[in-house]
């Protein structure tokens, strides 16, 4: 979180994360794809030439004055390939809050799992505070046949109270509101910070 | 939640040093971000440079060769970065651990006076950024604040602001 005077501006960094293929990037594109072009900047990727993501994908949104400060929200994605764990660290650096897509795929249950215990890790070791940091899951690509239900994907993931969005990136659903509950989830934690 | 909070007064000095660096130097733009990919100032010549995207790939650089540095057994991260074009140089100089500093310039710019008054320039910034850091901390250190029914507010209006199209 960074809050400028001068610029009468709040930037908030907001992480996607998600195990490999989950639809990070995706969600993104479609962002950019949907939202009008005065409020996101460029969607920037770094991938490999087969389209997967190596570092960080990295989109900024730019809402109107609320109250005379205007948010600036910045969109990342991290890299759900193993191969890059450590770049994953890298990118949750400084973020007030992330989206864990989760992918809906029976035969990726598992792997939901260890990225989300993956990704306490990494707060840990980041000094991050994992009770109080905003989190919102994302159940994706429900429009697949091979889905578990959203009931077995909370119990896999010990989401309880944390909100969760049914989704398919692709199709667009759910998206915009997975965005909509994280921005106001950080939004509500700039509150109690100052 | 890593917090920074910059005052009029703040982005005022900093600017200062950033300009200055660029009067000595004559290179194009001077960049200062935190390691998280934010940008706190940026002066000089940026007419058609996405400066937010160019803060979130220093940052990213930044911290990709931090981990080469410790992968080869380094004790700091490496503290200056450069990357030479046809056209522009751009040198990255870290400032303490959590700050780095971006110079933009010509290659008929000198490196070595770029280098000097860059680490300069680090230095100084290096000495403010424990007030940027440290203002939410300290009740009432800082004079303006954010307004009380911000959040609330934004979540009523972010169905307008934020449509899907
Ligand atoms: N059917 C379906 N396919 C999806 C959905 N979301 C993403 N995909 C597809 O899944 C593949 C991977 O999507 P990405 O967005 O690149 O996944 P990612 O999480 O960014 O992957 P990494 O960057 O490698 O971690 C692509 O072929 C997408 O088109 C969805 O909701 N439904
Ligand atoms: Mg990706």
């Amino acid at each position: 979180m960074l809050i400028n005077w001068k610029l009468r501006e709040i930037n908030l960094k907001i992480v996607y994360y998600g195990p490999a293929l989950s639809g990070k990037t995706t969600n993104l594109e479609f962002i950019h794809a949907h939202t009008n072009p005065k409020m996101r900047g460029d969607l920037v990727s770094l991938k490999t030439r087969e389209d997967r993501t190596i570092f960080f994908d990295f989109l900024q949104i730019e809402l109107g004055a609320i109250k005379g400060l205007k948010p600036k929200f910045q969109l990342y994605t991290v890299p759900g390939q193993t191969y890059y764990l450590a770049t994953r660290k890298v990118v949750l650096q400084g973020c007030d809050g992330v989206v864990f897509v989760a992918d809906s795929q029976r035969e990726r249950l598992a792997e939901n799992c260890a990225t989300r215990v993956n990704l306490l890790t990494n707060w840990r070791d980041l000094g991050i505070d994992a009770v109080r940091m905003p989190l919102i899951y994302q159940f994706n690509k429900c429009d697949l046949p091979n889905i578990v239900a959203p009931e077995t994907l909370r119990a896999a993931l010990q989401v309880d109270t944390t909100p969760y969005f049914i989704a398919s990136a692709t199709q667009g659903t759910g998206v915009f509101e997975t965005l909509k509950a994280i921005i106001n989830a950080v939004a509500a934690r700039v509150q109690t910070q100052i | 939640m890593a917090r920074l909070v910059l005052s009029e007064a703040h982005s005022d000095r900093v600017e200062k040093i950033l300009r200055e660096l660029l009067g000595k130097t004559g290179a194009r733009c001077a960049i200062l971000a935190d390691i998280s990919g934010q940008l706190l100032a940026v002066e000089g010549r940026v007419k058609g440079l996405d400066t937010t995207v160019l803060a979130a790939l220093i940052a990213g650089n930044v911290a990709a060769t931090a981990e080469m540095a410790r992968l080869l057994g380094e004790r700091k991260h490496f503290q200056i970065l450069f990357h030479q074009g046809e056209e522009h140089n751009l040198h990255l100089g870290a400032i303490g651990t959590s700050f780095l500093l971006a110079v933009v310039f010509s290659v008929q710019t000198q490196i070595g006076l770029v280098r000097l008054f860059a680490m300069r320039a680090a230095e100084e910034l290096g000495k403010m950024a424990p007030e940027w850091e440290s203002l939410v901390m300290v009740p009432g250190a800082s004079t303006q604040t954010v307004p009380e029914d911000f959040a609330q507010t934004l979540a009523d209006e972010l169905d307008n602001f934020l449509k899907q199209e």
